[in-house]
């Protein structure tokens, strides 16, 4: 028999109840406001690219092409005098328009998924298991790019290969953590009140899994946005003009001997974004919940 | 419906986990395994009255429970409330019955939602069944049922003391005016001056609402305050029942003896300890019990020629009953030496 | 044999250093165990019970520390001593058990290497007769009621059962011969027919080894029945100790009245329990004065002003300030209800 403490505090961190309060504590560990620093800094670059970039993505001065970084052209010209750094920084809202809805129908989608095979377990949970455990067996580059060759190259199709790709991490994850909130006993008591299924999981299950699945998300964005610049590396991503970042390092490659610089500088701000993103996300997840830590890891 | 006399009638119920026999079982013709967590149960508990259920851990008394409110599905047998037939019922016949009967669960933390204030708590009950405002009880109100301030109202559970979400799981089975309450342990956790407030607050429900209680426990002494009546468990079947006061002073069973013996009672002149040991050896796996009588391996007045076959619960005096061929030699037993006094000499 | 208490604590305290403040949570603790005697020291959680029992064994956690008192063990004061020599005391001399045997004993070793291991490292070098140990253990675990001692040696802990783990617990700790075993909440986790089990050895080794007990518990019942004499605390003091037989006759400190009735007993029918108003002040906000003042129903202005000294009334120990202390529990018509024994 357990001895009660007069004033018992929670065993885990305590809950956090408000943004403001998971921000704050963000803001005080130098990851974590460093990585919401090099965030923010992009959804903006993203949403407002003109405001930023000297020139248009598109337009050409061939008599400039392949120049390194000079005063006009800061980040140099690629082979058709295009300028480098307004195309990276249309390549922001590329990169962003592709992984944020890929990863965040991937969510929905795993996340439906995980609910359904959790609550009804049996048969259905262990056909989910299987199919998600061959499609995880796939890594995600592989994978994205057989679907893509039944599909065709195009934008859209991109976003939908990649989610695809990512459903099964959160199909696993939404599945495990609403299988530890079933065993709850207030889960118990809700149904002893005469909730019904419905409603404890939408209304109490729910909110309490969707915070570790958005730190998810939120690690999982750099994974789809490399995934991406692969793919159009390889030439089946956005079709050119398209200012994708992995359309320039390909480009870039092209001339790589007579001027290295696109090649340089794409690289470089795909490395920052990565970083960027990982950093905010492993620094929420630190902060809203550690045990986490298992769950979340990088997938190629 | 007249209302019946008797709220609650269990009727041979059994429940049995983990009885799913695999291929291989099958081809082998294996006979259907799993724990008889009750293995038929007969009951019943009279209107505003308490019955304690006491047993140890294997015993069922939990699972008992959790089967009659529905909370684990029924293996066999019936389940009566209110005249009704309630074993096998829809998901929404369960759903208009919640009302009328509820549990108070054992852990007074984990039963309460952790991201969910006290007043969001308090009126779940009532956004769940679409509750109309006339017939909802404030929070203030359910507050104060279970003696606590309107002050606790923001609070989340990791904030309040044992006793306060003790409270608070009360207050809110009562939002929804059930007639029927199961308690799982309600003092489990909890201090001992914290345990009798509960206790007290539990009799006073019962005055105040006309409510009829399941008490579960394991410690006897909490029944002999609170409950009318006693029902004894061992490995998933009632041994003994009957009137408190008369299972106290004239325990007919060996293990009821062997229970009383063994919970300690405030003792100041030490007669308990001159008890000899009433019990032998452990308790069996509850996967396997032992054949005919369960109570056999460990009892004291075992014989083999009336234990082999099990015995069926059955009355030696107005409302005691008692599961054992053996007990008029196990009332005459010298060896037990009652710490209550005489029956007649009661001043009750 | 002298006539000497084994074990004498006087005047201890133990504070605790959080980030906040210093928490005093034993205040002035004075308390006397003798060869052969089991006392009981009882409380309700944030009592200091627990931190008293490790306090003794010099095992307090790295924020707590012993910040005065004596605890005089034989001819040696324990908190002088150094932890080298305290670690050469524990097992051979005092012994402890805890209330949760799997975290005790080592799930990765059977229970043969554990006992024996102890056995060893208690033995004077070169000296230890593994032959000898392992027929002494196995007598103990025999006599300590479990069945193929010998075969079971083999065996890991996960394969006993709660109630045996708690029986390998007190043969390691007996098997070295302590003087004083210190058993913390030892049953609290077991059934009841356990429970009783458990008790029944404890009290044999004590008739049959004059080994001295200190047994740590909330229930109360279960003081009553086993020990000899009883020690209440509240909030890290001392508030009344004497022999179970006073104590639980006739109660003076009203902590130990309320307490009391607020236990359900089968001997004797009570209408309503005792319960007492308040809650148990923080050790970070304790008030001047008694510690009980705010709960108590017989408090006066000096209640509040100092805190009461230990006085010696009937046979036992109290400390209150209340003229009723020193009358007796039976002569209270209004503030127990409860049938009049015979």
């Amino acid at each position: 028999m357990a001895i009660a403490t007069p004033n018992r505090t929670s065993t885990r961190r305590s809950r956090l109840h408000g943004l403001s309060a998971t921000l704050q504590q963000l803001i005080h560990r130098p990851a974590g406001l460093i990585g919401l620093i090099i965030v923010v800094g992009l959804i903006i670059l993203a949403v407002v690219p003109g405001v930023f970039a000297p020139f248009e993505p598109d337009a050409q001065t061939i008599s400039d092409r392949l120049q390194g970084p000079s005063v006009e052209h800061l980040l140099g010209t690629d082979r058709l005098g295009r300028d480098t750094l307004s195309r990276l920084i249309y390549g922001v809202g590329i990169a962003l328009i592709v992984a944020l809805p890929a990863v965040l129908s991937a969510l929905v989608i795993g996340l439906l998924l995980g609910i359904v095979a959790a609550w009804r377990g049996g048969l259905i949970d262990a056909l989910l298991v299987i199919v998600m455990d061959v499609l995880q067996a796939f890594p995600a580059v592989i994978l994205a790019l057989a679907l893509l060759a039944l599909l065709g190259p195009s934008l859209r199709n991109v976003i939908i290969v990649i989610s695809i790709a990512f459903i099964p991490n959160y199909a696993r994850v939404s599945r495990a953590l609403v299988f530890s909130a079933k065993a709850n006993q207030w889960v118990e008591a809700e149904r002893a009140l005469g909730a019904s299924t419905l409603r404890i999981v939408f209304t109490h299950i729910l909110p309490n899994i969707l915070p570790p699945l958005f730190i998810l998300m939120a690690m999982d964005i750099p994974s789809a946005i490399v995934i991406e610049a692969g793919l159009s590396f390889l030439g089946l991503g956005v079709q050119p003009p398209t200012p994708s970042w992995g359309a320039i390092l390909s480009d870039g490659f092209q001339n790589i001997i007579q001027s290295p610089w696109a090649v340089v500088f794409a690289s470089i701000i795909l490395m920052i974004t990565t970083l960027g993103f990982t950093m905010l996300g492993e620094t929420l997840r630190d902060i809203v919940d550690p045990r986490l830590s298992g769950l979340t890891r990088r997938r190629w | 419906m007249t209302a019946q006399p008797n709220l609650i009638r269990v009727e041979g119920l059994s429940t049995v986990f983990g009885d799913q026999r695999s291929l291989r079982d099958r081809l082998a013709r294996r006979a259907a395994g799993g724990v008889r967590a009750v293995d038929g149960v007969t009951l019943t508990i009279a209107r505003n009255e308490i019955v304690g259920l006491v047993g140890e851990s294997g015993s069922g008394k939990t699972t008992l429970g959790r089967t009659i409110l529905g909370l684990t599905q029924a293996t066999s047998g019936t389940v009566t409330f209110d005249g009704t037939d309630i074993t096998h019922s829809s998901r929404g016949q369960w759903s208009a019955l919640r009302g009328r009967m509820q549990m108070i669960f054992q852990d007074p933390y984990a039963s309460l939602s952790p991201r969910m204030r006290v007043s969001a708590q308090l009126t779940e009950p009532y956004r769940i069944h679409g509750t109309p405002a006339s017939e909802r009880y404030s929070v203030a109100e359910l507050l104060e049922m279970v003696n606590l301030s309107s002050e606790q109202a923001d609070k989340y559970p990791h904030e309040l003391s044992g006793g306060q979400a003790r409270r608070i799981g009360i207050a809110r089975t009562l939002a929804l005016r059930p007639e029927f309450i199961v308690a799982d342990e309600p003092t489990s956790g909890l201090d001992v001056s914290a345990a009798a407030a509960i206790l007290n607050l539990l009799q006073d429900l019962r005055r105040e609402f006309n409510l009829t209680f399941l008490v579960i426990t394991h410690n006897v002494n909490t029944l002999s305050y609170l409950s009318d009546r006693l029902a004894v468990m061992y490995l998933g079947q009632l041994i003994e029942t009957g009137v408190t006061r008369d299972v106290l002073a004239q325990p007919s069973h060996p293990y009821t003896r062997a229970l009383l013996a063994a919970v300690p009672d405030i003792d100041p002149d030490g007669l308990q300890t001159a008890q000899t040991e009433l019990l032998r050896g452990e308790i069996p796996s509850p996967r396997n019990p032992p054949s005919g009588c369960r109570f056999r391996t460990r009892c004291v007045h075992v014989r083999a020629d009336k234990c082999q076959t099990a015995p069926v619960l059955s009355e030696i005096a107005p409302g005691h009953a008692v599961a054992c061929r053996r007990w008029p030699e196990v009332q005459q037993d010298p060896e037990w030496v009652s710490s209550l006094p005489p029956v007649d000499a009661s001043t009750t | 044999m002298s006539t000497q208490p084994l074990l004498t604590i006087s005047q201890l305290d133990v504070t605790y250093r959080t980030a906040d403040a210093d928490l005093p949570v034993l205040r002035d603790v004075d308390l006397s165990i003798d060869r052969s005697e089991i006392v009981g020291i009882v409380g309700e959680s944030g009592c200091g019970k627990s931190t008293l029992s490790s306090a003794v064994m010099r095992l307090l956690p790295p924020n707590g520390r012993i910040t005065g008192g004596t605890i005089q063990f034989g001819d040696r004061d324990l908190t002088a001593l150094s932890e080298g020599e305290m670690r050469r005391l524990r097992g051979p001399e005092l012994a402890m058990i805890f209330q949760d045997p799997l975290s005790s004993l080592n799930p990765v070793f059977t229970i043969w290497t554990q006992l024996r291991d102890a056995l060893a490292a208690h033995s004077r070098r070169g000296s230890f007769d593994q032959k000898a140990a392992r027929k002494r253990t196995i007598e103990t675990l025999t006599e300590l009621g479990i069945p193929d001692a010998e075969d079971r040696l083999n065996d890991y802990p996960h394969q006993f059962s709660g109630g045996m783990r708690q029986r390998i617990m007190i043969a390691l700790a007996l098997l070295l011969g302590p003087q004083l075993l210190i058993a913390d909440e030892p049953t609290s986790a077991l059934d009841a027919t356990l429970q009783a089990q458990i008790v029944a050895i404890i009290a044999r080794m004590r008739r049959e080894r004059e080994m001295a007990v200190m047994f740590v518990t909330h229930d109360l019942a279960l003081v009553s029945q086993l020990c000899d004499r009883v020690v209440v605390m509240y909030c890290g003091s001392v508030v009344e100790a004497g022999s179970v037989q006073n104590v639980f006759r006739d109660p003076r400190h009203p902590y130990t009245r309320a307490l009391i009735g607020a236990v359900p007993t089968r001997h004797q029918h009570v209408d309503r329990l005792i319960t007492i108003p308040g809650s148990v002040p923080s050790l970070s906000q304790l008030p001047i004065g008694c510690a009980f003042a705010d709960r108590c129903t017989k408090t006066r202005a000096t209640c509040r002003l100092s805190v009461p000294e230990v006085r010696i009334v009937d046979e036992r120990k109290v400390r209150c300030f209340a003229e009723d202390a020193t009358s007796s529990y039976h002569q209270d018509p209004v503030e127990i209800v409860v049938e009049a024994a015979q």
